[in-house]
């Protein structure tokens, strides 16, 4: 079985960093586009500084797990565009590039001399894809952020969680996983468009309105009822049972989601509970919302005697969505699914191994993996002398010179 | 190929034809789609799809056209009636595949095979055709046939071990973000089968195989990155409920996030400084961001303790002017009303004849200087093209129609 590689004419010169960014030029990368991600000793990529670290090499920024993860399949040079020289090999690089992608703050490749408009000047078909948090316009695209606080400015924390704690919101920089998969959607449409009109563009997709985006049905409840959506737990308005109960042992849970009376029916089947079903107090999802803690201590005595994952497989051969609360020992050892389809070991050539994501993306009959993340600056020989045509000796004296770096 | 002539040629993917097997996991990976120009057609049962009946309703009037996720999620697209499970209505999707480019579903594994609908069968009808078959465990997962909603794959994807608070079970992300997630990845899926099928036209299209539960575990590559528990056997949970929450701060009026970046310690303890707290935060010592890292409480403590002299917009505003990143806990209410937001453009309004106004929803989140977003059309009221996708497309005539409709077919 071979790699699906559709992207194998296509070139990203990737100002992309921390997360939100690199997993977008990551599945580029993933899927055979040759992805030239522009490091500098000047502006260190902070996800080579923070996160997990193999013992002992703590500050060792090419072996940041996060990082490697982020970074499957790109190329690595170091290229301080602060300096005129640099600017210069930047644009030569985006001559022969298809796509510039970046998420600073809208004014950081301006303030470069790599804008929009000087790029169109050496490449009249670049595509720029522009993914910084606020936006290339408004009264406030200047403000910083990362993913740990745009979700609670998008109106997601006030979404999430039990209403009596603080609103934290979601456990993971759920933004930073969420805005890059729209950024592939949004270059590989743009190169379609520039493949059949010959015309370029510039996107912006900034990381806020994105995560916004992902709210629909609570915008639209308070814009057209004027009800302001609150955090719930783990209930619905529209399902019942529904929500996470405790299993046997430590920390380990089932999780149930009955959405309709059928379900409830075979529900109480299982968990040997029949005159539940018979019962009116019960009989619809109305009722039972209105009996909502019992309707769950009843749930929860049967699975308090169950091992999680039979809980599982004895609600779904009995029809109910039933699943377990997996933790990454899980995903890792015993969810052989998940662990064979989704998760490999990529190798450093020292031997340090990383366990690594594969793209969620997947086409049937196709092998799929990844490639390493890169050694910073590992690419310049290949970018600077066999891409750009330049000496062995101009590379050295520009590393001298701090332009290389 | 496209079946509305009269798209505007401004929808990036406005060539295309996509045909949506209707479902709560297709719904938002084909309104990317739609949202990019491509021509959508969302076919659904002729008593209408699941998501009519989610609450909540336009003005919680319970009704097949006021659902608001329907609203939401299907504007943009057209809509058509059909049962596929009736011999007839399988044979009419054939015939909408000869010329489609795309074909969206979330069926359990092999069901559309057992009508004669598998990829195989549609691949020998129109061999450029891309399927993209979401589900929640994916093609050849052993759990295949397994029954899941959002909560489920938030579960089984590893996010919801490290939501919430170990005093409290694990929670649920609001907004079924897992069935989000999904559509996303779909979306980048979809296009990856287009480019491929456009770089090599000879191999004809793909199938593409997208599963919630890998959707959801790529959520978790930072806080439970893998590699913790490779090297460490360590597990990440959900946080201890601190005094302080690292991050999240009560002010005046409601709540910030509020992080500091290495880089502008200096700029928070001369903060401090001039609103005269005391705090041992404000030593050398705590200059060390490792030292911060492993020391997490009197830090909290004095964010904590500069949040509660303030409201929210001042801290957000001021916080920002001295390089914190700092930003309001916003309600819903307050995303709406939110300056920048709908200066940026982040809104749209949506037209609803039938429901004698117009409702404000998000917009597609995107700028493009060639190709920006449209809204075409609002969700289609049940069947509402019927006449124009079967008549005038498909060439049925009136009385084949009627006869459709009357058996339950259309």
């Amino acid at each position: 079985m071979t790699r699906a590689r559709p992207l194998a004419n296509i070139r990203i010169l990737d100002f992309f960093w921390l997360i939100a960014g690199p997993l977008a030029s990551r599945t580029l990368a993933n899927f055979g586009a040759e992805v030239i991600k522009v490091e500098s000793a000047h502006r260190l990529d902070q996800i080579r500084e923070t996160g997990v670290f193999p013992a002992g090499e703590e500050a060792n920024i090419d072996k940041n797990g996060v990082f490697n993860d982020c970074n499957t399949g790109k190329l690595s040079i170091t290229l301080n565009v602060n300096r005129p020289k640099g600017r210069e090999l930047c644009l030569e690089l985006v001559k022969i590039s298809d796509v510039v992608t970046n998420n600073f703050r809208p004014d950081r490749m301006d303030r470069w001399g790599l804008g929009y408009r000087d790029l169109v000047k050496v490449k009249p078909d670049i595509i720029m894809l522009s993914m910084p948090v606020m936006g290339t316009t408004g009264p406030l695209r200047n403000y910083g952020a990362n993913g740990s606080v745009i979700p609670g400015a998008a109106g997601l924390n006030l979404l999430t969680g039990f209403p009596n704690r603080p609103p934290i919101g979601v456990g993971p920089l759920y933004s930073d996983f969420t805005s890059p998969y729209l950024a592939v959607t949004l270059i590989l449409a743009a190169l379609r468009h520039r493949d059949r009109t010959g015309r370029g563009q510039f996107i912006d997709v900034p990381q806020v309105p994105a995560t916004v985006s992902l709210l629909g049905p609570a915008i639209l409840e308070y814009t057209a009822n004027g009800i302001v959506a609150g955090r719930a737990g783990n209930r619905r308005s529209d399902a019942c049972p529904h929500g996470a109960f405790r299993c046997q042992g430590e920390d380990r849970w089932c999780v149930v989601a009955v959405e309709t009376e059928e379900q409830w029916q075979r529900l109480c089947t299982a968990i040997g509970r029949p005159e539940m079903a018979a019962d009116p107090r019960f009989a619809t999802i109305e009722a039972r919302k209105r009996h909502e803690d019992e309707v769950e201590a009843a749930v929860e005595a049967w699975t308090a005697q169950q091992v999680d994952l039979d809980a599982m497989h004895l609600l779904q051969a009995a029809g109910v969505p039933a699943g377990i609360v997996e933790t990454v020992q899980d995903m890792l050892e015993s969810d052989y699914g998940l662990r064979e389809r989704h998760f490999t070991l990529v190798s450093q050539p020292d031997g340090t191994a990383f366990v690594t994501h594969k793209d969620p993306i997947k086409f049937v009959g196709r092998q799929e993996t990844v490639d390493r993340a890169p050694i910073m600056g590992e690419h310049n020989e290949y970018v600077f002398k066999a891409l750009l045509g330049l000496s062995e000796d101009e590379i050295v004296e520009l590393m001298a010179e701090g332009v290389i770096y | 190929m496209s079946i509305d002539s009269e798209v505007s040629p401004c929808g990036a993917l406005e060539d295309l034809l996509v045909l949506d097997l209707a479902s709560e996991l297709t719904a938002f990976c084909t309104k990317v789609l739609a949202d990019l120009g491509a021509e959508v057609v969302r076919i659904e049962p002729p008593q209408g799809e699941r998501l009519r009946y989610r609450a909540p309703y336009y003005h919680s009037v319970p009704h097949p056209e006021g659902s608001l996720h329907h609203l939401h999620f299907n504007a943009n697209k057209r809509g058509i009636t059909l049962d596929i499970t009736h011999r007839q209505g399988a044979d009419l999707l054939r015939r909408l595949i000869e010329t489609a480019d795309v074909l969206v579903e979330a069926y359990a594994p092999g069901y559309l095979a057992s009508l004669g609908l598998g990829y195989g069968h549609l691949q020998a009808i129109n061999p450029r055709l891309i399927v993209v078959s979401i589900t929640p465990f994916g093609q050849e997962s052993p759990y295949s046939q397994y029954l899941a909603t959002d909560i489920i794959g938030e579960a089984m994807g590893g996010q919801m071990v490290i939501n919430g608070f170990l005093v409290d079970p694990p929670v649920v992300a609001g907004a079924e973000q897992a069935y989000h997630m999904t559509g996303l990845v779909a979306a980048a899926g979809t296009m990856l089968a287009v480019t491929a099928r456009d770089a090599s036209p000879e191999r004809g299209g793909a199938h593409v195989d997208i599963s919630m539960q890998e959707c959801v575990a790529m959520t978790t590559l930072q806080t439970a990155n893998a590699n913790y528990y490779a090297w460490y056997g360590a597990i990440p949970r959900r946080r201890e409920l601190a005094p302080h929450m690292v991050n999240f701060h009560r002010c005046q009026d409601g709540w910030v996030s509020f992080f500091i970046q290495p880089v502008n310690w200096g700029s928070f303890t001369a903060w401090l400084q001039e609103l005269g707290i005391e705090t041992e935060v404000r030593g050398e010592v705590w200059a060390d961001a490792y030292y911060r890292v492993a020391n997490p409480q009197p830090v909290a403590k004095a964010v904590a303790d500069l949040c509660s002299r303030f409201t929210q917009q001042e801290l957000y505003h001021e916080g920002q002017r001295r390089g914190m990143l700092c930003m309001p806990i916003n309600s819903i209410a307050d995303v709406v009303a939110d300056l920048q937001l709908n200066a940026w453009g982040a809104f749209v309004d949506v037209d609803y004849p039938e429901l004698g106004e117009c409702l404000r929803d998000v917009a597609p989140p995107f700028h493009a200087t060639e190709t920006p977003p449209r809204l075409r059309r609002p969700a289609p009221r049940l069947g509402e093209d019927n006449e124009a996708i079967y008549r005038e497309r498909l060439g049925l005539s009136a009385s084949e129609l009627d006869a459709l409709r009357a058996e339950g077919t259309i």
